[in-house]
């Protein structure tokens, strides 16, 4: 019934912020849909921290049920130039602030482990000193 | 004493429903096609898109916060949608999910912005603190993966699992 509703509802509802379970988002449709809004909307900062690094993960793996990793990593890649650029300048200091303070290092870590070779990713966690 | 003048509403399956004008004007639509409508003592507007059952909820919305405006609710919610809104708007909420959908698209469509933001403010509340097995039973979310899929995944991404 959720994954009924047009983007522009959910639009609205993610203005309200939300929780999603990883699980939820990899269910590939729904967590599709909500993933190209976050990206239209720039509502990140209205999903919990926690689950904007399970909503990476959560598109990833649907993604790979059907895609290549290379397409992943295209998404992925956006998202971290987002984060150096236009993004980085308003919102993405105060998120690479956050992730130093919150974020479960260890889990961060394993994420990271996946992605060791991805120069975006280095790129991005240095940005946060997180390297 | 002048009689306040009426608007008749017909929803999608044709059931009419009589408001006053001054209430139905919370809606964007109903506004903008009684501007451009003639001046006829009861005009009928057609709700095509909207069910008599969420018209009805939707006219009880508009009756009810006519004189007693909604407050706003606060973006992103903090807490519970419960603890910031009017007692009425907890009971006007108190329906099944179907319906709670159905008044979503019925306020996106009349354009009535404050049931929009209650309604849609209440889905969220409703995601929050819930497993994904509560939520796809919540939301008619069926798994799409094949049990085959879902076993390879997890298989794949158990570093993601271990603590």
């Amino acid at each position: 019934m959720l994954d009924s509703l047009p983007n522009e509802i959910i639009e609205q509802i993610f203005e309200f912020g939300i929780e999603i379970p990883q699980e939820i988002l990899s269910h590939s449709r729904v967590c599709k849909q909500f993933y190209e809004i976050l990206e239209n909307t720039k509502m990140w900062e209205n999903v919990k921290l926690e689950n904007v690094s399970r909503l990476r993960v959560g598109f990833r793996w649907s993604q790979l049920i059907s895609n290549p990793i290379d397409r992943v990593l295209d998404t992925m890649n956006g998202f971290f130039d987002r984060l150096k650029g236009g993004y980085a300048d308003s919102k993405g200091v105060s998120l690479l602030s956050e992730i130093r303070e919150n974020v479960n290092m260890k889990e961060y870590c394993k994420w990271m482990k996946y992605y060791r070779r991805d120069k975006y990713l280095k790129k991005f966690l240095s940005l946060g000193h997180l390297l | 004493m002048s009689e306040t003048k009426q608007v008749e509403l017909t929803s999608k399956d044709k059931v009419s429903f009589k408001v006053d004008r001054d209430v139905i004007l919370m809606s964007g639509l109903v506004k903008d096609m009684l501007e451009e409508g003639d001046e006829d003592e009861t005009p009928i507007i057609p709700i095509p898109n909207v069910d008599s059952k969420p018209l009805q909820k939707v006219i009880e919305y508009c009756q009810y916060h006519h004189k007693e405006p909604a407050q706003e609710i606060e973006k992103p919610l903090k807490g519970k949608i419960e603890d910031v809104i009017c007692d009425w708007d907890k009971k006007f909420l108190e329906i099944d999910q179907s319906l709670l959908i159905e008044l979503i698209m019925a306020a996106n469509y009349l354009n009535i912005k404050d049931l929009l933001d209650l309604t849609c403010a209440k889905v969220a509340s409703m995601i929050k603190g819930k497993s994904p097995e509560q939520i796809r039973e919540m939301f008619g979310i069926e798994n799409d993966f094949t049990p085959e899929e879902e076993a390879k995944i997890r298989e794949e991404n158990k570093w993601c699992e271990e603590a």
